[in-house]
């Protein structure tokens, strides 16, 4: 990902055993290849998944590298995605990342195209108190229930609700969104979905999105 | 007497069985390809397409409100959408989605 070879050749399962993807553009042929290839897979919950991750691969396209990247790197013009994905028992994880400028940089841009700006202060200060500054895991968490928001327009973005609809009716499913320096964690047990914000001290300058569900079809809830 | 032909369009079979993406700008397969490929010409012609859905790897938000809910930016009416265009799938909710992109967008 940071155009280095390494020589360290890995062995455990648990690296190796991962199928991947990569690209620039929204083209998600291998992507939907990989995901169809999953035998054990039931096909609904192959097209939820494809449905998260080609939206965060259209995010990628349309925002993640409006500016030079934060790691130093001083690679420009560069719009890389990666994508992993690994079965394992029971269970199907899918990673889908990038070395953008982040979901906390994108976001004032894309809520101001979208007018959004005084309902995203006031889901703010409704969820986390009114402050001068929000932390990104914050920010990430506002961002998603503007999305939810029943006045919103459609055509506007809903990418991130694509990304928990994936696993939003799969029991024991689990999205984590790590961008920067914040996470927000989604998780569905008995039936009850619950949210999480993480705050981390230093970035990962970029992307990641991680989803992971049983693949048994006795795990879909109506909810 | 008028005749109305009626098209079948597969979208996995004669687009892409990987559509992904909301504009042309972002990927080979994106909504609004798709809406000017297969679309337009048949609201433009007065005919009528019926479109399977389900032959494919799946639909992100993006590709199916540009492809569908940009008709009407572009100044189809719902209406005249609705009486050009049959959409058929299994899955009751990816028509209910589209349904709502396209009402959604005549509310502006």
């Amino acid at each position: 990902m940071l155009k280095n070879s390494c020589s360290i050749i890995p062995k455990r399962s648990d690296v190796i055993n991962w199928k991947i993807a990569f690209g620039e553009l929204t083209d998600a042929t291998k992507v939907g290849e990989i995901l169809e290839a999953e035998s054990r897979l039931p096909q609904t919950k192959a097209k939820k998944l494809y449905r998260g991750v080609s939206e965060a691969m259209t995010n990628v396209s349309q925002h993640a590298y409006m500016d030079l990247r934060n790691d130093g790197a001083e690679i420009i013009g560069d719009k890389g995605w990666w994508m992993f994905c690994r079965e394992e028992e029971n269970h199907i994880s899918v990673a889908f990342c990038d070395l953008g400028v982040g979901i906390p940089i994108t976001l004032p841009k894309t809520i101001e195209e979208n007018h959004e700006e005084n309902m995203f202060k006031s889901i703010l200060c409704k969820l986390f108190t009114d402050k001068k500054k929000y932390s990104d895991g914050e920010l990430i968490r506002a961002a998603i229930e503007v999305k939810r928001s029943r006045t919103q327009k459609r055509h506007r973005g809903k990418g991130l609700l694509d990304m928990i609809k994936a696993i939003d009716t799969t029991q024991g499913g689990r999205l984590v969104i790590l961008s920067n320096k914040g996470g927000y964690l989604y998780n569905l047990n008995n039936s009850n979905p619950s949210e999480d914000v993480k705050n981390y001290k230093d970035s990962i300058f970029g992307t990641l999105i991680l989803w992971s569900l049983p693949v048994s079809r006795n795990t879909e809830v109506k909810l | 007497m008028n005749t109305i032909t009626t098209t079948i369009i597969d979208i996995g079979r004669d687009f892409s069985r990987y559509p992904a993406g909301r504009y042309e700008t972002d990927g080979p397969f994106s909504g609004e390809l798709f809406r000017a490929k297969f679309l337009v010409p048949v609201l433009d012609s007065n005919g009528h397409v019926t479109i399977e859905l389900d032959e494919t790897a799946g639909y992100g938000s993006s590709f199916l409100e540009e492809a569908f809910g940009g008709l009407v930016r572009l100044g189809y009416s719902s209406t005249q959408i609705k009486n050009t265009i049959t959409l058929h799938s299994e899955d009751p909710s990816l028509l209910e989605e589209i349904e709502e992109y396209i009402l959604d967008a005549e509310q502006g």
